[in-house]
């Protein structure tokens, strides 16, 4: 039981890794920004942050990379499109990898900016996006990628057969 | 169009699945801006309240977070198209672990203790949860389960 805190305990370091006095810390490991975007492109689900005024919300969407930036897909009238569009939004993925004990995560911080000209649409509609709930006017939103920051921690071995377990189909998912 | 192959979760499968799961992704806004950190939780249950207890390093950004916050964990396949997802919203509360009635109200005893630990729960006010079946084709987290 004491080691429940299992794959995952280095990971509450990842918030405390944005404070500079942090950065230093040798368990974290700093992804370059070209490893942030092949574990971008590897991913299909993520999960977007938004704020509305002050209070924060969470929507977990499928989504493509396409010309460097994110994109996904949502209809109109939504929540999710009067959340974002044109706003300053949060992209996470993470997971984890079993063969190297590793967990990591990507965020990218950026402004959501919906796909409006028909060329563009005609492009996004080529994405490899799962289609969503049919809807009469669909729209595809990309974040434009202001930062793209990511880390990979290391697990430790006592806690690696139980993140094994645990993160199986997690790992298949991410 | 039909959601019916959305289906959306009682609040005890949402608790089961909050129950089980270790790690999920906190959001704040700062500064204006969303912040979303995956952070290690634990659900804590007592006197039929529940909270999210989360440990983290004083000073780190979620110790300095603010109050409101939200909270998701999912268990997502895109191979067989299939998953789950909770999300809570609620405000965040610091704990003194040291407090008399801190172990009354939150089981710790499986957690590691460290020094320099800053301990954080969140209230939540709202808990909801959808799952979508494999047998759906088109899968999609779609957001008419959030409204």
């Amino acid at each position: 039981m004491a080691l429940e805190l299992g794959r995952w305990s280095l990971v509450v370091e990842a918030g405390g890794a944005e404070n500079d006095d942090m950065i230093t810390d040798t368990r974290v490991e700093i992804l370059a920004a070209d490893e942030c975007w092949t574990l971008l492109r590897r991913s299909e689900v993520g999960r977007l942050g938004v704020a509305i005024m002050n209070q924060p919300d969470i929507f977990p969407v499928n989504y493509v990379v396409d010309h460097g930036a994110v994109v996904f897909r949502t209809a109109e009238g939504t929540k999710l499109a009067a959340s974002v569009l044109g706003r300053a939004v949060a992209f996470e993925i993470d997971g984890y990898d079993a063969a190297r004990g590793e967990a990591w995560s990507v965020v990218v911080k950026g402004r959501a900016v919906e796909i409006k000209t028909m060329q563009e649409v005609f492009d996004a509609c080529d994405l490899p996006l799962f289609p969503w709930l049919a809807s009469p006017k669909p729209r595809f939103v990309r974040i434009e990628p202001e930062s793209v920051t990511g880390r990979r921690f290391r697990v430790d071995d006592s806690t690696a057969s139980d993140a094994a377990s645990t993160g199986a189909h997690r790992s298949a998912s991410e | 169009m039909s959601d019916a192959w959305l289906e959306r979760l009682a609040i005890d499968e949402c608790l089961a699945l909050l129950r089980a799961s270790e790690v999920g992704r906190i959001a704040f806004v700062v500064d204006d801006f969303p912040v979303i950190v995956p952070v290690n939780y634990r659900l804590v249950e007592a006197s039929g309240h529940v909270w999210l207890a989360m440990r983290t390093r004083p000073g780190s950004v979620i110790d300095r977070a603010p109050m409101n916050v939200a909270f998701e964990v999912d268990g997502i396949d895109p191979v067989h198209r299939q998953g789950w997802s909770v999300l809570a919203r609620g405000t965040l509360h610091h704990v003194d672990p040291d407090a008399e009635d801190f172990g009354e109200n939150f089981d710790l005893h499986s957690w590691i203790r460290a020094e320099r630990d800053a301990w954080l729960v969140i209230d939540p006010f709202a808990i909801t949860g959808r799952r979508l079946h494999a047998e759906e084709l088109q899968w999609a987290f779609h957001i008419r389960a959030y409204l």
